[in-house]
């Protein structure tokens, strides 16, 4: 349950232990089953190692406390470094509330002692060195929003039987030109999405595996990796401990971000 | 009178953190070499800077920090210890309350904030291209409500700023007159109002102390027979006057565009000047009124990563880096474009580059810096300061080689 958490704060792709005939549902009925999850948990709190690693195989690791909560359709979330040194204590803050369109960003860096607002044209940016967008670690990204799914043919994954759906951008302002995600039939899990740019060619690859069972039975993925083809880079993140506890408010105000 | 502050602070930061068993305790720092090598006068700084910090969180409910710095100066062979900021915080419901040295950094803009009043800037790291405040011994209480951020500052021992920047070229020599007595008096205090409306915060601030740098008078004796100034008899004194300011400052987004804006009318004390005695001529070398300083500002990231910032400055006491004027130039506003790119290469490289260009003097100082990651916490950075064109003011700062070798633990 609690790792739900980092799925859907860093990679916001939809997880779901309900069991649906395979042949009746439509890529848009998959998506929609997905993305109908989220409104339900998503709220809790886990500190990861996140390791981002360049073309020659340089790693820089980092610690990470994430907090995260959902509520009556208002989205926050608070990325806290841990380690190493040099970053310790910068905060990231965003809070995404639908009506009042664009999500709203803070950073806080310990060494300018106050917080920054992220611009709009920042979430399209990597977060921090990693291969994450600001808007995929922002969390909140609806994909029923953002695409259109079609159902392609089922195929076997690591052994697994999977939906494959094409997911087509009804945005032109979309980075991606189109996405290709790979959903585990037994268990509604993604276990792997193909982000294309707009020329069709695979611009990064996202993998989730090492699946574990949570003290409530659903299944979690404890190491997932973000791979930039065109960059040959790689960000992995695993999970050391979550929880799906309800998190206290204080975490997602700028009260917090400059303690 | 200060001596008793001392201990004040002592009492209150120490005592705390002795409460607390050394294995609790948080320790990090940092490890800093400098070299500062002039291209005309040669090496001008071999510094090893060090700072450690002492850091024991209470959870939500507060926070013990201590900072020990100290500095070896290679060149004089002398080494320096001080207290860096060392503060208790206590977090109650809505309000957080710090008690001890510390930096308050206040407003939006980028570098320069001319509503941050509260602490002088340390010339030392402003040198090395960082703009970082002096802690000073202060309360700070943040009230936070649903929709308004209240913040009240009351600061207990008035720190001025070191004289330094442009008074080398000022005739006579400087005598500093007395600093203000701590007393209830003469504290300093500030106030901050904040909210959002969209994307956009909001700063509403008012500060009443002193100013950081002592206004200077020019004295010089009259020859009574030629009417003319007496060679030698230049003198110039330096008094502590109040200053008060209100500032107005805004950060937002628009579309794409990061957007800051920041404005602060100050009125400082009015500096008497003596005119009674006709064989003495005195000048005071710079404002005596009130004056504007703002700064508005966009930054934008372009798809290839190119990271772009301008500001436009505007300065109404004088020069950036020198508010004073010798006798004989009269002090006017002065306005800057400032300019930073920031570029990331690779995992480990990153290039910036910075550039102040005034408006009315036909000059720029360029400060490029190139950081190069060894570790993940050890970086070298190759830099410099480099001036050009006509015009002074950057003349102290430029033809410098910067080379620092940092690491954080």
């Amino acid at each position: 349950m609690g790792f739900k958490v980092i799925i859907l704060t860093l990679l916001l792709v939809f997880l779901n232990s309900s069991l649906l005939p395979a042949g009746e549902l439509t890529g848009e009925e998959i998506l929609d089953k997905l993305n109908n999850n989220i409104n339900i948990t998503a709220s809790g709190q886990a500190t990861i190692k996140l390791v981002t690693e360049n073309s020659k195989g340089q790693q820089r690791e980092y610690k990470l406390k994430i907090y995260r909560q959902e509520e009556a359709g208002q989205e926050k979330q608070l990325l806290e470094y841990l380690e190493p040194a040099d970053v310790e204590g910068t905060k990231f803050l965003s809070v995404h509330t639908p009506e009042q369109g664009e999500k709203q960003m803070w950073l806080f860096l310990p060494a300018l002692g106050r917080e920054r607002r992220i611009a709009g044209h920042m979430t399209r940016d990597n977060f921090m060195g990693t291969d994450f967008t600001f808007e995929e670690i922002g969390g909140g990204k609806d994909y029923n929003d953002d695409y259109r799914a079609k159902r392609l043919v089922d195929q076997e994954l690591a052994g697994y039987l999977t939906y494959q759906l094409q997911l087509i951008p009804v945005d032109q302002d979309l980075d991606y030109g189109e996405l290709r995600m790979w959903v585990w039939q037994q268990e509604m899990q993604p276990l792997a999405i193909d982000f294309y740019n707009r020329a069709g060619e695979l611009w990064k690859q996202l993998i989730f595996s090492d699946f574990e069972q949570g003290d409530d039975g659903e299944l979690f993925p404890q190491t997932i990796i973000m791979s930039n083809q065109e960059e040959g880079s790689r960000t992995i993140i695993e999970i050391i401990e979550n929880s799906s506890e309800v998190v206290d408010q204080l975490y997602f105000s700028l009260q917090y971000l400059r303690r | 009178m200060k001596r008793g502050y001392s201990i004040l602070i002592c009492f209150f930061l120490l005592f705390p953190v002795a409460m607390v068993s050394a294995a609790e305790l948080e320790l990090g720092g940092e490890l800093k070499q400098v070299l500062v090598y002039h291209l005309d006068q040669g090496l001008e700084r071999g510094d090893s800077i060090y700072q450690l910090e002492v850091e024991k969180g209470l959870g939500l409910d507060g926070k013990l920090y201590l900072a020990l710095e100290g500095e070896y100066n290679q060149l004089t062979r002398k080494n320096q210890l001080g207290l860096g900021e060392a503060y208790t915080a206590v977090y109650l419901e809505n309000v957080d309350l710090t008690l001890g040295r510390q930096v308050i950094n206040w407003g939006t803009a980028d570098g320069i904030n001319p509503t941050n009043s509260i602490n002088p800037v340390d010339l030392n790291s402003f040198i090395l291209g960082e703009l970082k405040g002096e802690p000073v011994l202060a309360l700070q209480s943040a009230y936070y409500g649903e929709q308004l951020y209240l913040t009240g500052v009351a600061v207990f021992d008035y720190l001025p700023q070191d004289l330094a920047l442009g008074v080398a070229e000022l005739p006579g020599e400087i005598k500093l007159g007395k600093e203000p007595e701590n007393t209830p008096d003469n504290f300093e205090y500030a106030l901050k109002a904040e909210t959002s409306f969209g994307h956009f915060d909001w700063q509403l601030s008012y500060f009443r102390g002193w100013d950081d740098l002592p206004a200077l008078i020019y004295s010089v004796a009259i020859d009574p027979l030629l009417m003319q100034p007496v060679a030698g008899s230049e003198e110039i004194s330096g008094i502590y006057r109040r200053l008060d300011k209100i500032g107005l400052a805004a950060s937002g987004t628009i579309n794409s565009a990061g957007l800051w804006g920041e404005a602060a009318y100050a009125i400082p004390e009015e500096v008497v000047i003596d005119k009674r005695d006709p064989l003495k001529q005195q000048i005071l070398l710079g404002v005596n009124e009130p004056y504007i300083q703002a700064v508005i500002g966009s930054d934008y990231t372009l798809e290839n990563g190119l990271y772009l910032q301008g500001q436009y400055l505007y300065h109404g006491n004088g020069l950036l880096f020198n508010p004073y004027q010798p006798p004989d130039q009269e002090i006017k506003a002065s306005q800057y474009l400032i300019g930073r790119l920031s570029y990331e290469i690779g995992l480990n490289g990153t290039i910036e580059s910075t550039a102040i260009f005034p408006l009315d003097q036909a000059s720029v100082m360029i400060i490029p810096v190139y950081t190069h990651a060894l570790t993940q916490v050890t970086a070298l950075k190759i830099g410099g300061v480099f001036g050009a064109g006509e015009g002074d003011e950057f003349e102290a700062l430029s033809r410098q080689l910067i080379l620092t070798l940092q690491t954080s633990f």
